[in-house]
């Protein structure tokens, strides 16, 4: 069976590398490295008790509902050591570091709030 | 009284090519997609061969017809996945409908089915985002699919370009 080939002509060719350009640069603008947070919010029963700095590095102990949670702030990132908690779902959320990122432990309602960095928003709308 | 109608070539040409894109539609719902929103479209391939045969507007109410009754049989009339086919629909119509316009201000070349379908399909996944991000999922992470979306669009663009073109071809020669 012959098939006639499409034949592709000058604009054609400038639509089609016009269209690949504009999902590069989607790929550009959305896909680069996103920029690391800078400051921690640390909430405890709703309220904001610190802010810290995340490049300076320390570990600090929180008195939450339950108990002491222990934090820590290393290399621009953040997490929990341990908490007074059964689940420790916050400890095993591990390291956050981007703007935007959050970790809580219910229980001991204690949360971490990083603030800083291009994904800063102030609110998730489900 | 009896009250007769009789229907225009136009109104049987638009029913029988809306019947089988109302069709394609159905069948391709019920296809399972590995990433919510992406899917081939290959019902656009009748819409884009109505534009080849007989013009924009024949195409538009294709187009419509098998958006609205397509979500009728498939049941999501006015549901957020019809919001979503109706915006898109819109959109490459529109997008159709300026590219054909351009077609003829040209003299001699023209854009070819192949360029004319994937800016639709892009155009058509565009619009789909743009409507879920300010209406359904307003959060920033949504953003991050928009490459991989749009990527999807282009390949599936140029599939069914290039399905319409030899469909067309054959159709053509008869």
């Amino acid at each position: 069976m012959v098939e006639q080939r499409i034949k592709l002509n000058r604009i054609d060719w400038f639509v089609l590398v016009l269209c690949v350009a504009f999902i590069i640069s989607l790929y550009v603008r959305f896909w680069k490295a996103d920029e690391s947070a800078q400051q921690v919010e640390i909430l405890v029963q709703g309220e904001k008790q610190y802010i810290l700095d995340l490049k300076q590095d320390r570990k600090i102990t929180v008195q939450g509902k339950q108990g002491e949670s222990l934090i820590e702030i290393k290399d621009g990132k953040a997490r929990f050591i341990s908490s007074s908690c059964n689940t420790s779902f916050c400890v095993r959320n591990g390291w956050q570091q981007h703007g935007g990122d959050f970790v809580a432990c219910l229980p001991n309602a204690v949360s971490l709030h990083l603030a800083g960095g291009s994904k800063l928003y102030d609110a998730i709308n489900f | 009284m009896l009250l007769q109608i009789t229907p225009a070539r136009e109104d049987i040409i638009i029913a029988r090519f809306a019947a089988l894109a109302i069709g394609i539609h159905v069948l391709e719902s019920l296809l399972p997609s590995p990433i919510p929103g992406i899917k081939p479209g290959f019902a656009n391939i009748i819409t884009l061969l109505v534009f080849m045969l007989y013009g924009v507007s024949t195409a538009t109410w294709v187009s419509i017809l098998r958006v609205v009754v397509g979500s009728l049989i498939v049941g999501t009339f006015l549901s957020p996945t019809f919001v979503l086919s109706f915006s898109g629909a819109l959109a490459s119509l529109l997008a159709l409908y300026v590219l054909d316009r351009f077609n003829q201000k040209l003299d001699g070349e023209s854009l070819s089915i192949l360029s004319i379908a994937i800016v639709m399909a892009i155009a058509h996944m565009a619009t789909q985002f743009l409507v879920v991000y300010v209406f359904f999922i307003p959060h920033n992470a949504m953003l991050d699919l928009l490459p991989v979306m749009m990527t999807a669009a282009l390949i599936f663009g140029t599939i069914n370009g290039l399905i319409t073109h030899n469909v067309y071809n054959r159709i053509a020669r008869k």
